[in-house]
């Protein structure tokens, strides 16, 4: 079937995220595009651009930045909002009465995207795609991504989604969807019957199921993954060994524009004194106090904190080469647990429903008090324990083959490399940093500002910056 | 009730037994699981009552949900 279509701007949201992703960076050319509907359908789509859809030189420069934003799956509000991290979403004033574009932002973004300044002010998109073309994971995160949101309905779903935003009409009128609520309350009756026989009132007896809801997820197929996590790692050598080589030697303006942008893509921070990313401004006016980093030791010292943004274990492709995730595993031992969760999350349903008979739900001493704490800071009413909501239940339901639409090897790998290790599950190494004890972080902690601010803190501020830190305790190897 | 909390409890000496079979430590045991060593040790110590964490732990360990409230 082909068709010309006419996507305007205001259309955009109209139509499933496949085409947005597709069209979003060539809206202002004429372009002819073949959309692939996995083994079902195949449209020829022509987008034809808005006539009179020339920006003036101060926007184009803004919106270069953004698409460089959007193709290095960087989140722009994280470097471009004012406070950001407190949910204040203001963007950052980026052109002054006269028009005339604000330095300091296009420096800024200079350092975030590695693309120099006169690049960005020339929109050279040759710049932008200098990175694009050595890692492979830029272009093929978002095929993933787009692969694994369309894994939560029957294909028939997203065909219908698309033929009826470009032509008006659905291409399927009748099909099974992937799940059936109907059938996953039946199963979910059973499965309480079951559970019963063993653990005697796992059903009220009397009372009855309300508020009921589901969650599960899914696997996804994606041809290109092992490329992807080789190309990602890559990245993950290239940016020690950059940060070993400031330390030690000078880098060169490629290799410093290279460095800020995988430091923007990890998210590289000092482990101890976890306060900013460490560019390479920042690098190189304390690397005395990272004269001792080396590749063993690497992620002793520093961390990445983005470093559950890539997730290749959705992707059964990744999974079903166990050398490739023993691999990944030697690099993020700490995401062996995140893996082991998406394990149950896409081989189980996950049931939630409230028994007419709940009582409310009771918090542990600790958390009670930390509750009562809350109220008393943000001013929030303190709810007794009479008037909380009630208890909720969760209850996991095996999905069916049909459910797992072909993914019944990759559930039964993937439960099994997250086993423990004489189970035939992917040992990997326990990181010295998470079994320290509070005194070993407070000290380690103190000498990382006093190797970098020359002064020792106060036991105060040392206790402020380690519970930040472990509020977002993640680990690498 | 007693009935409900020597389940609970029965649970949690198990989830002991387990992680006693197959790590040097409850802190390894919690980092490859991804899971607060604090929860861990609740879970150990005042058992478990939440039938989804006993048939997670159960496919973790490859047991069946019934081995859990089986008394040593």
């Amino acid at each position: 079937m082909d068709r010309e279509v006419n996507i305007y701007n205001n259309y955009i949201e109209k139509i499933p995220l496949l085409v947005y992703n597709i069209i979003n960076n060539q809206i202002r050319n004429t372009t002819k595009i073949v959309l692939h509907i996995p083994a079902l359908v195949c449209y020829t789509v022509i987008i034809k651009a808005k006539e009179g859809f020339i920006m003036a030189k101060p926007w184009k420069v803004i919106q270069y930045i953004k698409e460089c934003f959007y193709v290095y799956n960087l989140d722009y509000e994280k470097f471009f909002c004012y406070d950001y991290e407190n949910g204040d979403h203001a963007d950052t004033v980026w052109c002054d009465d006269k028009k005339h574009i604000n330095m300091n932002a296009v420096a800024h973004a200079s350092m975030v995207l590695g693309i120099s300044v006169d690049d960005i002010l020339h929109t050279n998109r040759h710049a932008q795609e200098k990175w694009l073309k050595k890692y492979c994971y830029f272009d093929n995160f978002k095929s993933f991504t787009s692969a694994y949101d369309r894994t939560h309905h029957a294909p028939e779903f997203y065909v219908n989604n698309l033929t009826e935003a470009l032509f008006g009409v659905k291409q399927f009128t009748e099909y099974r969807d992937r799940y059936e609520p109907a059938d996953i309350v039946n199963r979910l009756v059973q499965q309480l019957k079951e559970m019963d026989k063993t653990c005697p009132g796992t059903i009220h007896e009397g009372a009855k199921i309300t508020k009921i809801g589901y969650h599960t997820d899914n696997f996804c197929k994606f041809d290109n993954m092992r490329e992807t996590v080789i190309s990602y790692l890559s990245m993950v050598d290239r940016i020690i060994e950059l940060f070993i080589k400031t330390v030690n030697n000078e880098l060169s303006d490629n290799e410093i524009n290279e460095y800020n942008l995988l430091v923007s893509v990890f998210g590289l921070r000092d482990r101890y004194y976890n306060k900013s990313y460490i560019y390479h401004n920042t690098l190189i006016n304390v690397k005395d106090a990272f004269a001792h980093v080396t590749r063993d030791n690497f992620f002793d010292i520093m961390r990445f904190v983005n470093e559950k943004a890539f997730q290749p274990w959705k992707c059964s492709d990744f999974i079903n080469d166990r050398e490739l995730v023993e691999k990944y595993l030697y690099y993020f031992p700490a995401v062996k647990g995140d893996m082991r969760q998406h394990a149950v999350n896409s081989t189980y349903i996950d049931c939630i429903f409230t028994w007419s008979d709940a009582t409310p739900v009771i918090l542990s001493p600790e958390e009670e008090e930390e509750y009562q704490e809350y109220c008393e800071l943000s001013g929030e009413e303190y709810i007794p324990f009479e008037e909380r909501e009630k208890e909720r239940t969760n209850i996991l339901i095996k999905k069916t083959a049909y459910e797992l639409q072909g993914d019944e090897k990759t559930a039964d790998r993937i439960i099994e490399y997250c086993r423990p290790e004489k189970l035939g599950g992917i040992r990997v190494n326990i990181p010295e940093y998470f079994t320290e004890s509070g005194l070993d972080m407070t000290m380690k902690t103190m000498r990382r500002f006093e190797a970098l601010h020359g002064n020792v803190p106060s036991h105060n501020y040392v206790q402020r910056i380690i519970d930040e830190s472990n509020r977002s305790r993640g680990g690498s190897v | 009730m007693n009935e409900k909390l020597s389940q609970k409890q029965i649970a949690g000496n198990n989830l002991k037994r387990l992680i006693r079979e197959y790590y040097p430590s409850q802190e390894e045991f919690a980092f490859e699981y991804g899971c607060d060593i604090r929860t861990i040790s609740r879970y150990v110590n005042e058992g478990i009552n939440k039938v989804d964490v006993i048939q997670e732990l159960a496919e973790f360990f490859n047991v069946s949900f019934a081995e859990f409230f089986i008394s040593e």
